[in-house]
């Protein structure tokens, strides 16, 4: 039911309009149309490096040589098929929201593998929460589109969230590398520093969309409670107070803060995404800001 | 400190069964709702040390704790009225007041009962917790206006509450009411409070317990007063009046002023006096064109001259209005009887032959005169016999008495007011039997001679003999007995003794009928009083005119009374020297006193403990409420 809703006729159309949006945003007319970011056999220059034996000795800068007496690799960026991975966390703090924050996620997740898959890159889905949660091979075109949807409606959701253990897993279930774009709250309670880290120095280009619910600032219960975790259970006997909300507002604005800034040391492209923003506009400011196909 | 209302025992069971109570809720773990939420850590994380640490969480929750074992502490030992064990017997206090007349006086600032209802107000404040005090007022009555009690407000509210009467202090009286009512009372004190002003004769009592807390004016006493005022009728005018006052003053100067006459408010008399140091002045105003009503005599006195008691510079008196009187003489022919009429101006004398009279169809006479004529059955009203015949005398005629000797006289008698009749000489007279209602007014050894009747209301007198065949009519005391006759008929006896003096005991005579009646104050105040055997007694403490409501509804006949305050020994303002000094040894002594006691006993150690227990668990609950809402506490 709750699939319906999220992928009909409308949402369809939205889709298209982005993908025509996104085109001219990017511009590009490549084969495959856009470049993967990784270095290799093509024309256009891209740096040097280090000669080391056994290199292709076809590729020294012999002017370097000459002039600097030493011997530098020219390097190149290869040109392939883009693939695109994009991982929602169904888990079950993603549950809560109104919209639901998951629901949210895979009309992201759906909005940008359409986008990819009409520039003819490869498009997988990779659903985690506490472990991977299923897999979408690399997909290309269109028509691929409802099988996404197919895919994403038919996702299972639940469960606790483990970032580095699901994303360690799609890691090493990964021979490709490419793009990775992980939609999740964040909410681990083991931190998302390792598990990003572990996408990075796989040398994946990671992207992070941090979704949230602005309702969940708005805390509406006064007194005393027990707070439960809705994914480990854990319990805490509080009192709420006025003031002790506005400091869980802060605390979430940091929280919040702390994945931006470890995001933006760390050269990750990071967008903040509260569900009560058209996930359509998300991904036209994700394609303006650029960085996420090229 | 002990409780009062309950035994320790009760009070530590309360206790117990309170904090039992508080402890059992407080160990009743509320049960808290569950909300669920996204991500536990970051409110973990918002939970600061302190918050989040078990051991604060139990010590303010102790805290709370011990809060409410205190508050109900509090609240229990306030149930059980707890208080201090006292250190001391109170002392009882017995403050009598001075309210007569002379405390009206303006010698001092705002007046003597001012004074000393400061000076009361003084002493309640410097009570004990433990003294307990009485206040009486003493006037003309000895009135307690707040019995024993330790409760300032209700001796402040009866001190305040005190007025001034115009009556003389009656101290013996309140002496002895106030011994009485320290008898089996420790400690007891008797504080007089006064001007000093008592009568001669009158002194503290030598029992220590007596104390005189005067309240003197450093030169008081200047005072011009009527000591008497009262009007009369002239005997042989009844429509003419006779006016007399006398007028003290008290002053230490010769004072010039004026006296003031008025009828129905209407000036008649303005009569420049001049008096000198303690000089008294009676003046009769014989001439005055008054022919009734309400008349206020009033002391005036120009700028300058401060009459320090005004209280009695008016005097009132009453005058019934005249009216010519209508008299029936039925007679052969008796000019004896039509002489003695004729001496009163008032009085309108009709002759009529007995056969005239008896063909009379509707005979209206004020008094019918018969002179040997029988009454008539169809009439009846006051009514002089004069010798009835025996055929048809109201009284059985036994016989004759020959020269009968007037042997035995009534001499209360209204009847014989200004009237000598021992030497009257007399020929013949009846031998009568008198009947119930009859009361002898002269009589011989033989039999009545002047018989005065009362039954059902009306009067009639009755010679036995007939004034010709006596010297009577030849004397002066033949008219004033017939006049005398004619005022008791009417009861113009009553209503010209028109001003009671104030303080006293009133007996007003009312018609038998008549079982209750309202008295309506110069002030406009109303009482009902009883009325027994036609009689009514009062006492009126209110110069001016009084309303007597001869019974029920609004149609019940009303008769005037006139009340003066005209003591002579009350307008006398100035304290009595030997008081003074006595005066100043009591104050110089009681301010020896006051200085050893000074901070003995402080206004707030009156204040029952109860009420600081309940206000300390008033403001234990406010620090809970705070820190609750402060969630300190919680």
């Amino acid at each position: 039911m709750v699939a319906a809703k999220l992928f009909d006729d409308d949402f369809l159309q939205r889709l298209e309009l982005l993908a025509v949006v996104a085109r001219k945003v990017l511009g590009g007319v490549a084969k495959a149309e856009r470049r993967a970011r990784r270095i290799g056999q093509g024309i256009e220059f891209a740096d040097h490096r280090d000669y080391h034996p056994g290199d292709d000795f076809r590729y020294i800068d012999w002017n370097i040589y000459g002039r600097l007496d030493r011997l530098l690799l020219r390097l190149f960026e290869e040109e392939e098929d883009l693939f695109i991975y994009l991982l929602p966390d169904l888990s079950t703090s993603m549950g809560a929201g109104r919209p639901p924050k998951w629901d949210y996620a895979r009309q992201v997740a759906a909005a940008l593998a359409y986008v990819g898959l009409s520039g003819l890159d490869r498009v997988s889905l990779v659903p985690f929460a506490d472990r991977v949660l299923g897999r979408l091979p690399p997909t290309r075109g269109k028509g691929q589109i409802f099988k996404i949807f197919d895919f994403l409606e038919k996702l299972p959701t639940g469960g606790p969230t483990r970032l580095l253990d699901s994303l360690r897993t799609f890691v090493h279930q990964s021979k490709r590398r490419g793009l990775a774009v992980v939609i999740s709250d964040f909410y681990d309670p083991a931190g998302v520093e390792d598990g990003l880290n572990y996408l990075r120095y796989h040398k994946f280009e990671t992207f992070v969309i941090q979704v949230h619910d602005l309702a969940e600032l708005e805390f509406p219960h006064q007194g005393e409670l027990t707070l439960v975790d809705c994914e480990t259970g854990r319990e805490l006997p509080v009192t709420v107070t006025p003031g002790l909300v506005a400091r869980y507002r802060q605390a979430h604005r940091r929280f919040s803060l702390g994945i931006n800034e470890f995001c933006t040391s760390h050269a990750i492209p990071y967008y903040l995404a509260p569900v009560q923003t058209p996930f359509d506009e998300l991904v036209l400011q994700v394609f303006r800001d650029g960085g996420f196909l090229r | 400190m002990n409780p009062t209302l309950l035994t320790w025992t009760q009070l530590l069971q309360l206790l117990l069964g309170a904090a039992a109570v508080i402890t059992l809720l407080y160990l009743i773990t509320p049960r808290r709702r569950r909300v669920r939420v996204p991500f536990s850590p970051l409110w973990a994380g918002i939970l600061t040390a302190r918050e989040s640490s078990s051991l604060w969480r139990h010590l303010r929750r102790a805290f709370s704790w011990l809060l409410a074992l205190v508050v109900a502490a509090f609240l229990v030992f306030a149930a059980g009225d707890l208080r201090p064990p006292r250190q001391q017997q109170g002392r009882s206090l017995v403050l009598l007041l001075d309210t007569s007349a002379s405390m009206a006086a303006t010698d001092l600032p705002g007046g003597r009962l001012q004074a000393a209802q400061a000076l009361a107000l003084g002493l309640v404040e410097r009570l004990g917790p433990e003294d307990e005090a009485l206040v009486l007022a003493v006037d003309g009555q000895v009135t307690p206006v707040a019995s024993f009690t330790r409760d300032p407000a209700v001796l402040r509210g009866a001190i305040g509450g005190l007025q001034v009467t115009a009556t003389r202090a009656d101290w013996p009286r309140a002496f002895r009411f106030a011994s009485t009512a320290l008898r089996d009372r420790p400690r007891g004190e008797v504080l007089v409070i006064t001007d000093g002003a008592f009568a001669p004769g009158v002194s503290l009592p030598t029992d220590p317990a007596f104390r005189l807390l005067p309240v003197l004016a450093p030169a008081g006493g200047d005072n011009a007063s009527i000591l008497a005022f009262n009007a009369r009728r002239y005997p042989a005018d009844r429509t003419a009046y006779e006016l007399f006052v006398r007028v003290k003053s008290t002053f230490r100067e010769p004072i010039r002023g004026n006296l003031q006459l008025r009828a129905d408010g209407v000036l008649m008399e303005n009569l420049p006096l001049s008096l000198a140091p303690g000089e008294e002045l009676i003046r009769v105003f014989s001439d005055l064109p008054v022919v009734g009503g309400r008349l206020v005599a009033r002391l005036v006195f120009p700028a300058g001259v401060d009459d320090q008691l005004p209280l009695d510079d008016e005097a009132y008196a009453l005058l019934p209005e005249g009216h010519p009187l209508e008299v029936a003489l039925v007679t052969e022919g008796n000019l004896f009887l039509e002489a003695a009429l004729l001496l009163d101006e008032s009085v309108r004398t009709t002759r009529l032959t007995p056969a005239e009279y008896a063909r009379l169809p509707d005979p209206r006479f004020d008094v019918t005169l018969l002179d040997r004529t029988p009454p008539r059955p169809d009439v009846e009203g006051p009514t002089v016999f004069f010798a009835p015949p025996a055929a048809g005398s109201p009284w059985p005629v036994k016989g004759v008495l020959e020269q009968p000797e007037i042997t035995s006289l009534r001499r209360d008698s209204p009847l014989l007011r200004w009237v000598t009749l021992n030497d009257i000489n007399i020929r013949r007279a009846q031998r009568i039997a008198t009947r119930p209602g009859d009361v002898v007014v002269a009589a011989s050894r033989e039999g009545p001679l002047l018989v005065a009747h009362e039954a059902a209301g009306m009067r009639s007198l009755l010679f036995t003999f007939d004034p010709r065949e006596s010297d009577l009519p030849l004397r002066a005391a033949f008219p004033m007995l017939l006049l005398n006759a004619f005022d008791w008929f009417f009861r113009h006896d009553a209503e010209l003794l028109s001003t009671y003096p104030t303080g006293e005991t009133w007996r007003i005579e009312v018609p038998p009928e008549v079982t209750q009646v309202r008295w309506i104050t110069p002030a406009g105040e109303e009482r009902t009083l009883p009325s027994q055997g036609g009689w009514v007694a009062l006492q009126g403490r209110t110069p001016g005119f009084h309303t007597l409501v001869l019974g029920e509804g609004p149609e019940a006949p009303r008769r005037l009374l006139a009340a003066n305050f005209t003591d002579a020994r009350e307008s006398e303002i100035r304290p009595r020297d030997d008081l003074r000094t006595q005066a100043q040894q009591e104050a110089a002594q009681r301010g020896q006193e006051a200085a050893d006691r000074a901070g003995d006993v402080a206004p707030a150690s009156r204040r029952a403990p109860w009420v600081l227990l309940l206000l300390g668990a008033g403001l234990l609950l406010l620090l809970e409420w705070a820190t609750y809402q402060r969630r300190i506490t919680v």
